[in-house]
């Protein structure tokens, strides 16, 4: 069954992680250090702190894509913090299996994961308890993944806004529904330098346009809206979508 | 060290400067004036012995010739004896380019002319030259300068500083005889701060102790400028040149009632006024406060009026290009502009010919500001100065008449100078280990002599040069040391290849404070662009946030690279303040005045006092016409029947609740300290309830909004003792600390502005700014650069020392609280509200306030 996580799920023994963008802000980095990967190996790390705590061990880890940011060139913070997140993955999670399906950011990510021996793929399928799950960054549809029964997409980093008279404050959060007779469920970033993307403006066609995204905005409203709240290591439901907004 | 006193100069004999005078020179002089100003009667004679000098005069008195008249006849002199050296005998640093382009003209023309007159009578002079180095200078220029140096210097600070930083120019340095420094009470910030550790260098560089002159505009206290110009353990001499010229104020609405009046009436006879006083004067120029409203009013005129306002109308601020603002300049010069209209670009000294007329859109906010942009107009000598203050509503019109009366009555409100910058010391340090290898002793020493940093700690120094050489876990972290430290031979210098490279192109004091463009999202008008906004209102805004931008009403949708793209059409009420470009605030003097008229006529009301009486008392103390005094008086009466009227003996808190829960305090100190008390006790309440507390800030007072108010506790709790400690944990919990950090973090060099040139969108910027500040304070709580940013935020930008004062009064009884409760905002309140610079002050952890959320979701859905 799917558990959720901080940011991130786990699928009987496998942990799924959403959209990374390591060396996004490089000028930033330079200047300070590496804040960027600091605060996703500590996340990383109280995750598998808790699983520990909970004796479960994780065997395969899936990154949804756009693990760096850059485009056309892989830069040097780049090279070096992705290399030190895979290091530690592998360690960390005592010698989990460790897969990557291609975002539309990871263009030249090929040299980097070949440092490692990682499997870079365009889609991932894989059975857990006799159940079809494909794994996709969210950018593409493929068509070998249409017999599954759960799909899993990153990409759209959903997150919420909420308030009330005196405040507001945005959430990330997960998505999930049938969607055209599978159980789809859409991760939020797991790196906080990208927060999210705030689904309150789904509407605004605008707002999206540079995310294609392979679900329409009018389907995505009924999606339901989970935001998991890592206090009490639980997550909850705040209902549809279009009922928020 | 406080509180150095300098001795005044005496008005010298004419005769006694003539005697000094080369006979060049004084033939020169007297073809041109007709005999010596006053600021020449004291000052040209103590340069002329040597002698550092502060030297304080309106606009036209003549400072810059007196400042140059000793000079000139002391190279002219050494010119006809063949004795004149390649080197730099006198450096002039002004802040604004366009000021220097202006000595240039003004300092050319008499060497010109008395070239001319040397040939004319066959005297052979040695060539003296002005050199010129601002941000704009060409490499050639400055190669020219090199061969052959020239013997005046003209530069602004930044590029001073720079040039102390390269190797073969500051050899020009090495035996300076004089140092100008213009517009000296402009500097009252890190500009100042920077340009006083410059001064420092340049004397340390050169051989001969270099004579301080300072030409300032009429400051107060003057003494802290003299001291701030010499430095510690240095003699100087003040000249306070009164001014000759009279002036003649007043204050003007633009209708005779200000308040039942709509908007649009208001607002087409302001301009109607506006129109009227400048066709009667010959030039005008209109200041007002925000480069926004600058370009409205010159937009206003010229539809309104289309014949009055073709080509002789034109706008004047620092973001216009330097050859559009020289243009206006020659142009007003040669009296082919009938109008200017300028923020505060204007208000230093250039020279712009024959102004007639100011008029003052909207409070200036302080009566120093409000005298040197009045002393603008009437340039010759003995000219009538004349201005009036043109207000545009009634708190306005209040604080305006307060500030016509200290202009009449001559009261000056005091200046604060930044005291122990350690981000303008991290990049000055830098500079000076790219210069060459220290002795930290002596480099602290020297730094100790500016008047900024007199006080410096050896502790905080050495932080500054732990952060610099990399300490602080910043190596490991990937982050580049910029100096190498050597404990034993404690010896300092630059480190890396680059350090000259990063220096030059990030060198500065200035905020890259950011501008988003508004447009529309969608809809017919999609893609509109509905005007701007600064980064900090961005900050503060919540999806959903209606607010009013050029009168408009517009929902805030959401951010996208580096604009904001909002919702028109909306019939919502707004649910923040309007947008207003950050404006200068209210000096806590002319605050405290406002505040003691208002307790003058409070007394009035309350003896029962008859209206006519009243209006006559408000007419006299503030030199008011009827009009202005009556709406003055209708205003007070309003708010004292209405609630009550606050005064400088009593804070009126006011409890209202409408849409939300508000606690209003009618405190009148100015923006600056009302932004500390109402932080201090915001952070008090909210650590009592556990939830975030909306505060609004503005010159008159400040509310809060939330759930639940416990103010009298907070009153209660809060002391001059624990004012520093409250105010440093609420900052923490606003977006003003992060935002300051950033700043603080580029001037020291640790953000570098300039780096491979990639776009930059609001949201990186504000992430970043996040992140950063999180990182810094899990290195140290007490790292140099967070602790400057505390500092600036409490020192400058807020007043945490007048804010001190003020709760000594209330615990000492001078200060009373009354407290009252309305059905409806009183008419003070209404302004308040509607005109604050708003803030939230978070408390409440982002998980409870989830939970919270869940919970009545959950009770909304039923179950």
């Amino acid at each position: 069954m799917i558990k959720f996580l901080h940011d991130c799920i786990l699928i009987k023994d496998v942990l799924v992680i959403g959209d990374l963008h390591i060396g996004y802000d490089e000028r930033f980095e330079r200047s300070v250090g590496q804040v960027q990967l600091e605060n996703i190996i500590e996340k990383l790390r109280e995750v598998f702190d808790y699983l520990d705590s909970l004796s479960i061990r994780v065997k395969k880890i899936v990154l949804l894509g756009d693990v760096k940011h850059y485009f056309g060139e892989v830069t040097e913070i780049e090279w070096r913090e992705t290399l030190s997140l895979f290091d530690f993955l592998k360690v960390r999670s005592r010698g989990a299996k460790i897969m990557i399906v291609k975002g539309n950011h990871d263009t030249i990510l090929g040299p980097i994961v070949k440092k490692r021996g990682i499997l870079l793929k365009e889609y991932y399928k894989l059975v857990i308890d006799k159940e079809k799950y494909c794994f996709m960054h969210g950018d593409r549809m493929f068509e070998q993944c249409l017999d599954a029964d759960y799909l899993v997409f990153g990409h759209i980093h959903p997150a919420i806004t909420l308030a009330d008279k005196y405040k507001s404050e945005k959430f990330k959060c997960f998505l999930n529904r049938m969607w055209k007779e599978k159980k789809v469920i859409v991760l939020p970033s797991f790196t906080d330098i990208r927060y999210g993307f705030n689904l309150n403006n789904v509407d605004d066609k605008d707002y999206y346009k540079e995310k294609f995204f392979i679900i329409l905005n009018k389907d995505l409203k009924k999606f339901e809206v989970i935001i998991y709240n890592d206090d009490e290591k639980k997550e909850h439901s705040f209902g549809k979508l279009k009922n928020l907004i | 060290m406080e509180n150095q006193i300098y001795p005044r100069t005496e008005v010298r004999k004419s005769l006694d400067l003539v005697r000094v005078l080369d006979p060049l020179v004084k033939e020169w002089f007297f073809s041109k004036f007709h005999d010596f100003s006053d600021s020449q009667l004291h000052g040209v004679m103590n340069i002329h012995e040597r002698k550092n000098i502060l030297i304080s005069a309106s606009t036209g008195s003549g400072k810059t010739l007196t400042s140059f008249l000793s000079i000139l006849n002391y190279l002219v002199g050494l010119a006809k004896k063949k004795e004149l050296e390649e080197k730099v005998y006198c450096i002039y640093s002004s802040p604004l380019k366009a000021l220097n382009n202006d000595i240039f003209v003004n300092l050319m023309r008499p060497l010109e002319e008395i070239n001319k007159l040397a040939e004319e009578k066959g005297i052979k002079l040695q060539e003296i030259r002005v050199g010129l180095r601002t941000g704009d200078t060409t490499p050639y220029e400055k190669t020219k300068m090199l061969k052959k140096p020239p013997h005046i210097f003209i530069t602004t600070p930044e590029s001073l500083a720079i040039t102390l930083t390269t190797k073969k120019f500051i050899e020009l340095f090495f035996n300076v005889e004089f140092i100008i420094i213009d517009e000296i009470h402009s500097l009252d910030n890190k500009r100042g701060v920077y340009l006083s550790l410059s001064l420092e260098r340049l004397e340390e560089l050169s051989s001969i102790t270099p004579i301080r002159i300072g030409l300032s505009a009429t400051v107060a206290p003057i003494d802290k400028i003299a001291n701030f110009l010499v430095g510690v353990g240095r003699d100087c001499l003040i000249s306070e040149v009164r001014a000759n010229k009279s002036i003649d104020v007043k204050v003007l609405t633009g209708v005779k009632d200000l308040i039942n009046v709509d908007s649009n009436e208001m607002y087409n006879s302001m301009y109607s006024l506006l129109d009227k006083l400048i066709q009667e004067h010959k030039t005008t120029v209109v200041f007002t406060n925000t480069r926004a409203a600058t370009e409205r009013v010159i937009n206003h005129l010229k539809e309104m009026f289309p014949e009055n306002y073709i080509e002789n109308i034109g706008a004047h601020h620092s973001s216009l290009s330097k050859e559009y603002r020289f243009e206006i300049e020659e142009k007003l010069r040669n009296g082919e502009l009938k109008v200017v209209v300028t923020s505060s670009s204007l208000e230093l000294g250039i020279d712009i010919g024959f102004i007639d007329l100011v008029i003052l859109l909207g409070s200036p906010k302080g009566s120093a500001r409000a005298l040197q942009r009045i002393g603008r107009s009437g340039h010759k000598l003995h000219d009538v100065s004349k201005g009036r203050f043109l207000v545009l509503d009634r708190d306005d019109l209040v604080e305006c008449s307060i500030l016509n009366k200290e202009c009449v009555e001559k009261r000056i409100d005091k200046i604060h100078i930044p005291r122990n910058c350690l981000d303008v010391l991290s990049q000055q340090i830098y500079g000076m280990c790219i210069q060459k290898i220290w002795n930290i002793d002596e480099m602290y020493r020297l730094i100790k002599k500016s008047y900024c940093y007199s006080e410096l700690s050896r502790e905080d120094f050495m932080s500054v040069i732990s952060y610099l050489a990399g300490e602080y876990d910043l190596e490991h972290r990937n982050v580049y040391a910029k100096i190498w430290y050597d404990n034993e031979t404690k010896q300092l210098g630059k480190r890396g290849k680059l350090a000259r490279v990063i220096y030059m192109t990030n060198i500065g004091t200035i905020p890259e404070e950011s501008f988003v463009t508004v447009e529309i999202s969608g809809g017919e008008r999609k893609g509109s662009r509905v005007g701007m906004v600064d980064e900090p209102f961005l900050e503060k805004m919540k999806v959903g946030d209606v607010f009013v931008l050029g009168g408009k009403k517009y929902q805030f949708l959401y951010t996208k690279g580096m604009k904001a793209y909002v919702k028109e059409g909306i019939k919502k009420n707004p649910t923040i303040p309007s947008w207003f470009s950050e404006q200068m605030p209210l000096s806590f003097d002319s605050a405290v005045e406002i505040g003691k008229f208002r307790g003058l006529v409070n007394d009035k009301f309350k003896k029962k006092m008859k209206k006519p009486e009243i209006v006559k008392f408000i007419k006299g103390h503030c030199y008011l016409g009827d009009s202005a005094a009556e709406s003055i008086y209708n205003y007070f009466y309003e708010q004292f029947k209405f609630a009550k009227l606050p005064h400088n003996g009593s804070i009126l808190i006011e409890y209202y609740k409408g849409e939300k829960n508000y606690v209003i305090f009618h405190s009148l100190y100015g923006r600056r300290v009302n932004d500390a008390l109402s932080r201090a006790l915001g952070l008090l309440m909210g650590h009592k309830v556990g939830r975030d507390i909306e505060i609004g800030i503005n010159d008159n007072g400040f509310y809060f909004a939330g759930e639940n108010l416990p103010v009298d506790e907070a009153m209660n709790l809060l002391s001059v003792d624990n004012l520093q400690e409250a105010l440093e944990e609420a900052i923490s919990k606003t977006e003003v600390l992060k935002r300051r950090f950033r700043h603080c973090a580029a001037r020291s060099l640790m953000i570098l502005r300039n780096y491979k040139g990639r776009s930059k969108s609001v949201g990186k910027q504000q992430m970043s700014s996040f992140f950063l500040l999180s990182a810094i304070n899990k290195i140290s709580r007490d790292f140099p650069i967070l602790k400057e940013a505390r500092r600036e935020v409490l020192e400058d930008l807020m007043d945490i020392c007048n804010a001190k004062m003020v709760l000594g009064w209330i615990k000492d009884g001078k200060v009373k609280i009354d407290k009252i409760h309305t059905k409806l905002p009183s008419p003070f309140a209404l302004n308040l509200v509607m005109q604050s610079y708003s803030d939230l002050l978070k408390i409440e952890d982002k998980l409870k306030f989830l939970k919270r959320m869940h919970e009545e979701i959950l009770k909304e859905i039923g179950e």
